[in-house]
């Protein structure tokens, strides 16, 4: 570990590092012997973006996205760099999230709605979007678009039209009617 | 440990017996079967409630412990706290609270008080899917039949006549919010929904979204809550006591702002109870395939106000929780599974059971199964095969298409349901009585309502699958509209926890003790420590 025992430390992609007061988070972590392979370019311009991290801080219970040249290092702070495309890696389900927003921003609802089937709102593509597109919420918009806009099924229609009409009224003492052999599944 | 077969002289029988799975099964009978097999029907060995309106009846250990239960809160608790209030106040941020905050906020404000993030409940997790009868060859009189029958006759039969007339509406409501169904192939724009049979049923009335029905009505719910403009989402906020006025009327509610670690009084014309269930009890050490969350809070809350229970007592083990491996043990294979025509088979290869027959049935006989030896065991973890091979084969695009839940947590846990049966066993899964309700949602308490699996006696002792998520959007609905009634008059008496002085002086009457808290809101009720700092107020 760099520095001496009474430096601040905070813990970087699991390891925790002293720093030097008034250290960046980037600045923190290429003097803990990181390798600058990833993460880090500009280095403090914060003008290129590769630092994308998510930063917890001591106490806190939000994770906040940060550019971690741009933020200050805080004793406690938990931090991991996003070393990934953020897109589709953001998301632990795999979906295709960059080509759906892709699709919704071109107007192509069907396949955008469809790519979120098993999105379960987690919210890190949202979290993760340098654009601050909120991907999910964007796809969550296209689902219900996509079917309010549907056709009601014809059958059900008939079904409410009937309630409507008193058609379909409920005897509380028939309890017992057996199943129709000709609609068995 | 209960004798079982080992598991691999079990997939050697299981290979052998395919060929006769076709053969008629025995007659079971089912009356026998339940009153040996089946938890509920311990109540003998059961502890007596002492106090409250369903003093005299016997429940399950773990909740009478949270129906003796005292309040954390004190007057001096409450004394200069921040107040927030509101036309109504729902408490609980799953399915039902969701749909009744929907309902209510087209015409009043309201304010959502979750206990966690909004959305994060059982009605999220749920698999197979929401019954209506919307079909041709159904109604809702066979709906209404099926349910009756299949509570074995003691459901609330007006409850269950308002539940079924509101499904077919429930259905389209749910699609005009921008819900998606499954519907069948074909290229015409009205081509009807896509149903299957469930458990107990006389037609196909299942209606859902793959097997993650719950997870897309669930996030629709939660976005349109989310961009309500009448709706005030407080999350990470549960609920530890209600407001009462001098005629014993509740007005409100006291939450726990967990972020900033105090206490906020919130005043309501209406409170909606919308807790959901109580699977986190895990009675008897039972497995359950609930969340976290699932822990009776509304229970305790509305039992200690006054509010009577109906059939609180009775729960349902859904018959197929995986029971291998350890780690994912109590979750579930959604009867989707069995719907599909996957077969349960025992040690020794035979089936021993209608799979479609109603849940409890189908879990006294695994239960059955593994007390008397015909059980299988693999690790320590013993069950029956679910025979997902034999369906695949007949369908191969089975899992894909249908069962996304059960591929995903198949390719987890190292289990090819394509290639390999699944072991399952019963799981607590939903508590089918709770607070008592009418059919607009009003409990026994005036200014009290209540929606989804915190309410009782609509599905008698024993529930179908696909009316849990019904009975969340009609009670939720049906609430939601009972909360925009202007409130009756209010007796002036002073806003408070008067109830709770009347409760703990029962309590002393009782001789219970005053140091057991409910609701316990995150822990599992064997942790006393845990349980005491999440219910006590923060400094």
């Amino acid at each position: 570990m760099a520095g001496d025992a009474t430096d601040p430390a905070l813990t970087i992609d699991g390891r925790t590092v002293a720093f030097r007061a008034g250290a960046s988070i980037i600045q923190a972590r290429l003097e803990a012997g990181f390798s600058p392979d990833v993460g880090a370019g500009c280095v403090g311009h914060g003008s290129c973006g590769s630092c994308r991290a998510m930063v917890r801080r001591t106490g806190g219970r939000e994770v906040e996205m940060v550019l971690a040249c741009e933020t200050d290092a805080e004793p406690g702070m938990v931090v991991s760099l996003l070393s990934l495309q953020v897109d589709d890696a953001a998301c632990p389900r795999n979906l295709s999230v960059h080509q759906a927003v892709v699709d919704a921003a071109a107007g192509r609802l069907s396949p955008a709605a469809a790519a979120f089937d098993e999105c379960v709102m987690c919210d890190l593509c949202t979290v993760a979007c340098p654009e601050q597109i909120d991907p999910n919420h964007l796809g969550m918009f296209a689902r219900r678009v996509r079917a309010g806009a549907a056709t009601h099924p014809a059958e059900l229609l008939v079904r409410l039209r009937d309630i409507e009409r008193g058609s379909q009224a409920i005897d509380l003492d028939v309890v017992d009617l057996p199943a129709d052999p000709s609609t068995a599944p | 440990m209960t004798d079982a077969v080992a598991y691999p002289e079990a997939l050697d029988r299981w290979r052998a017996g395919r060929a006769r799975h076709h053969e008629p099964l025995p007659h079971l009978d089912t009356a026998t079967l339940l009153a040996q097999h089946h938890r509920d029907h311990d109540r003998d060995r059961w502890p007596t409630l002492l106090v409250g309106p369903n003093a005299g009846e016997p429940h399950p250990p773990e909740l009478a412990r949270l129906l003796h239960a005292n309040s954390a809160i004190h007057d001096a608790d409450i004394a200069g706290t921040t107040e927030l209030s509101s036309d109504v106040l729902v408490v609980g941020g799953g399915g039902a609270g969701c749909v009744a905050a929907l309902t209510a906020a087209e015409s009043v404000d309201v304010i959502v008080a979750s206990k966690l993030r909004l959305g994060d409940s059982n009605t999220v997790m749920a698999e197979g899917g929401i019954q209506a009868a919307v079909g041709p060859d159904d109604s809702l009189q066979r709906h209404y039949a099926d349910t009756i029958r299949g509570g074995h006759d003691t459901a609330d039969r007006e409850m269950v006549a308002a539940m079924v007339h509101d499904g077919p509406d429930a259905i389209r409501w749910l699609m005009d919010l921008g819900m998606t169904f499954d519907r069948e192939e074909g290229a015409a724009a009205d081509r009807p929904l896509r149903r299957s049979r469930a458990g107990g049923t006389t037609a196909a009335r299942v209606v859902s979204f793959g097997d993650a029905t719950g997870l897309e009505m669930m996030r629709v719910l939660r976005e349109a809550v989310r961009i309500h403009p009448r709706i005030r989402i407080l999350e990470r906020t549960p609920t530890v006591e209600l407001l009462t006025d001098g005629n014993g009327r509740c007005v409100g509610a006291v939450l726990h702002d967990l972020e900033r670690r105090r206490l906020v009084l919130t005043h309501a014309h209406h409170v909606i109870l919308a807790t959901g269930g109580a699977g986190q009890l895990r009675l008897g050490g039972s497995p359950t395939s609930n969340h976290l969350g699932a822990t009776a809070d509304g229970l305790a809350l509305a039992y200690r106000v006054g509010a009577r229970l109906t059939g609180a007592d009775s729960f349902q083990y859904h018959p197929t929780g995986w029971a291998w491996p350890a780690r994912v043990a109590g979750h579930l294979v959604s009867e989707a599974a069995r719907s599909a025509g996957a077969v349960l088979v025992n040690g020794l290869g035979d089936r021993f059971v209608d799979e479609l027959a109603a849940r409890d049935v189908v879990t006294a006989a695994i239960a059955r199964e593994c007390a008397e030896g015909r059980g299988i065991e693999r690790d320590g973890c013993i069950g029956v095969f679910l025979d997902t091979p034999t369906v695949v084969a007949r369908d191969p695009k089975l899992l894909a298409r249908d069962l996304h839940t059960l591929a995903r947590l198949g390719r987890r846990n190292g289990v090819d349901p394509a290639t390999e049966p699944v072991l399952v066993a019963p799981t607590l899964h939903y508590q089918n009585g709770g607070v008592a309700i009418d059919a607009d949602g009003q409990t026994t308490v005036e200014g009290l309502l209540a929606a989804g699996e915190v309410t009782g006696g609509i599905h008698g002792s024993n529930r179908l699958m696909g009316n849990a998520l019904l009975d969340v959007c009609t009670f939720g609905r049906r609430a939601g509209r009972t909360a925009t009634r202007p409130a009756g008059p209010r007796s002036g008496g002073p806003v408070g926890i008067e109830h709770l002085r009347r409760w703990r002086r029962a309590l002393i009457g009782a001789g219970l003790p005053l140091d057991e808290v409910a609701p316990i809101l995150f822990a599992l009720p064997d942790d006393p420590i845990a349980r005491r700092a999440a219910a006590e107020p923060q400094p």
